[in-house]
């Protein structure tokens, strides 16, 4: 999950320890409210998203959540194509490339919700508990990141 | 901008909750009625969902006992050591171990070290002449490993004389 929303290895690991660590530091303060899996699953998450709020706030010029939105009608059935399809095809290469470049353009809250939803397959209500908000919160962040995501790669996942 | 917590309209939440299958039955027979395009919406985000699982690489720990040790040595608490802990015995033991080490040296340097230091094998020097003749002299020669004592101005030397 963490490596999902960082999308680099090495720093990944990194805050995968950082997040044990903090994990068994606050294990006194785990009241059994929630899972243990959910109790760890949102420690991670918090440790992940606090790395990209500082990346952010050190000047990384994305997450601008407006893009692809002011001229598209939420819910449209189509968008224009941000970019024209290649004739002959994309490479997996160049997918998972593309698909890394959207994700980062993504702002933290909404990397978490898609990575917690798409990838991780977790439902609205334990995506709420990881990532401490309310379900309509949840929805909304999941709605304008996948909006996002389908004006920046409606080419590519249209000729798979 | 950061529009993460717009809330959405009636419509978006439905339409949400209809492309995450959440929708019971009735409810989304009526809204496929209303909203015709919305099952095209659907079919673009699993695609979308579908195209971001198929090419997200799981990470693989490659280094894992790296990582473990960094972990462990993250979470084992620091160990301070004070002197109020060493037991007395220890402390002498080291004094003893160091007197030791102390006359081991000065026999080493006694038996092996010092004798290449002298010159010679016998030591002489003459401190002071008393004599009424002031004509008679006394030095010491040391030469091949022996110290001879020269006396020089005596007229004539006992037959029986016997120097100590």
């Amino acid at each position: 999950m963490i490596h999902q929303m960082v999308r680099n290895e090495d720093d990944a690991w990194d805050l995968s320890q950082d997040g044990f660590v903090r994990a068994w530091k606050n294990v006194k303060s785990f009241r059994g409210q929630s899972s243990f899996y959910t109790w760890l699953y949102r420690i991670m998450t918090n440790v992940a998203l606090d790395w990209l709020r500082r990346k952010h706030v050190r000047g990384n010029a994305e997450f601008d959540d407006t893009i692809g939105l002011r001229s598209i009608e939420p819910g449209a059935p189509t968008a224009p194509k941000p970019v024209p399809a290649p004739a002959d095809g994309i490479t997996s290469g160049e997918v998972r490339g593309r698909i890394n470049a959207a994700i980062e353009m993504l702002s933290p809250e909404h990397r978490a919700v898609i990575v917690l939803r798409e990838l991780d397959g977790l439902d609205y209500k334990e995506i709420a508990d990881v990532i401490g908000c309310s379900i309509g919160t949840v929805m909304s962040r999941l709605f304008y990141a996948r909006k996002k995501l389908q004006h920046l790669l409606r080419d590519v996942y249209e000729q798979l | 901008m950061n529009n993460s917590d717009i809330p959405l309209s009636p419509y978006q939440e439905k339409l949400t909750a209809y492309v995450d299958g959440l929708l019971p039955p009735a409810e989304r027979a009526a809204f496929e009625r209303e909203h015709p395009e919305a099952a095209a919406e659907k079919a673009a985000i699993s695609a979308l969902g579908a195209a971001l699982r198929s090419h997200s690489e799981p990470a693989t720990l490659r280094h894992g006992e790296f990582f473990n040790r960094r972990i462990l040595r993250e979470i084992t608490p620091a160990q301070p050591v004070s002197t109020a802990e060493i037991p007395a015995w220890k402390l002498w033991r080291l004094v003893f171990a160091g007197a030791c080490c102390a006359l081991a040296s000065v026999g080493i340097y006694k038996a092996a070290v010092a004798p290449d230091t002298l010159q010679t094998k016998y030591f002489a020097e003459v401190l002071s002449v008393k004599a009424g003749d002031t004509k008679l002299t006394a030095q010491v020669v040391h030469a091949d490993g022996i110290a001879v004592v020269w006396i020089d101005g005596f007229e004539k030397l006992p037959g029986d004389y016997i120097l100590k």
